[in-house]
């Protein structure tokens, strides 16, 4: 299974194996979790739908909420609601009427949420770090790997 | 951006018990493998959020670590593989506790089903309350280890 035999082949089957799963994976999601764009202007075929959506609170009403999602205004029905400009994620279903989300559950992203910058700076640097570390154990020769010039 | 800290604390604990130098610099790669492969496909090849949420499948990560794992020099490459898995499945296992208000986060039987768990114990902003323990619990490692080995060299040989 890891030796050098049939090498091409090995690779080329395990990479044609993840990206099948990769395009598979595009192809059935995008059914259960449709863009926000693809969902309004087609209601009615996404009606039922489950969504994950999240943005902030661009107004108010006695039934909900509007949310601004992928730069697109959602109005969701909520029995709560968050106050105007709050960061919000929701997940609920779609409706044709309106079209509108109604919430199965909310909440609001908590003030560190803000501080998002800190640790993706921080990963980074782990991700050096790692990095590093692993080019003082291995080096890259393409021999290895079986690439052969003509 | 990743939390690459807090995945690399939970691999370096346990990559302690590991001898070769070697083995664990490919155990700290696989930790950051999922999230390596999500960003990558995400941002450098404009895929869609759905097409990049098998990296964080378990099946999905066998055919990658595989192929990774290939890419090393014949006698290194099953300890590799191994060694990638195990550091993909410790990312996961962080991963499933992330609290995404009850969507999921991990797609732990796909391609068989688009389901997605998660055990919800944490926030994903957590992380940020997350890195100084994370640490802590590195640097305390470390200590403890070097420790062992100063008195493993002290203590007189039979």
């Amino acid at each position: 299974m890891f030796r050098n035999s049939f090498y091409g082949w090995k690779l080329g089957a395990a990479l044609a194996l993840a990206a099948a799963m990769t395009a598979t994976s595009a192809w059935r999601g995008e059914s259960i979790h449709p863009p926000a764009w693809r969902c309004l202007a087609e209601p009615e075929r996404w009606h039922g739908a489950e969504l994950r959506a999240s943005g902030p609170v661009l107004s108010l009403d006695r039934d909900g909420f509007v949310i601004l999602w992928q730069q697109v205004p959602l109005r969701v029905l909520a029995p709560s609601a968050p106050a105007k400009g709050e960061e919000v994620e929701i997940v609920g279903v779609l409706e044709r009427d309106g079209p509108c989300l109604r919430a199965r559950d909310w909440r609001r992203f908590p003030p560190r949420a803000r501080y998002r910058w800190i640790w993706e700076w921080v990963s980074l640097l782990v991700l050096a770090l790692i990095l590093v570390n692993f080019l003082r154990h291995f080096a890259f020769r393409p021999e290895a790997v079986r690439l052969k010039g003509r | 951006m990743a939390d690459f800290l807090v995945h690399f604390a939970t691999a370096f604990v346990p990559a302690r018990g590991l001898r070769d130098g070697r083995l664990r610099a490919i155990l700290y790669v696989g930790v950051c493998l999922p999230d390596l492969l999500f960003k990558g496909l995400l941002y450098l090849g404009g895929a869609s959020t759905w097409a990049c949420e098998p990296t964080h499948a378990p099946l999905t990560l066998v055919p990658l670590c595989y192929a990774a794992a290939l890419l090393f020099e014949e006698e290194w490459r099953r300890r590799a593989f191994w060694a990638l898995l195990a550091g993909s499945c410790l990312h996961l296992l962080l991963d499933v506790g992330k609290s995404y208000t009850g969507a999921g986060v991990i797609p732990w039987g796909f391609p068989l089903t688009m389901n997605r768990v998660e055990t919800g114990c944490y926030l994903p902003e957590d992380t940020l309350l997350m890195m100084a323990p994370a640490l802590g619990l590195i640097l305390l490692t470390e200590a403890v280890s070097r420790l062992i080995r100063r008195r493993a060299s002290a203590s007189p040989r039979p």
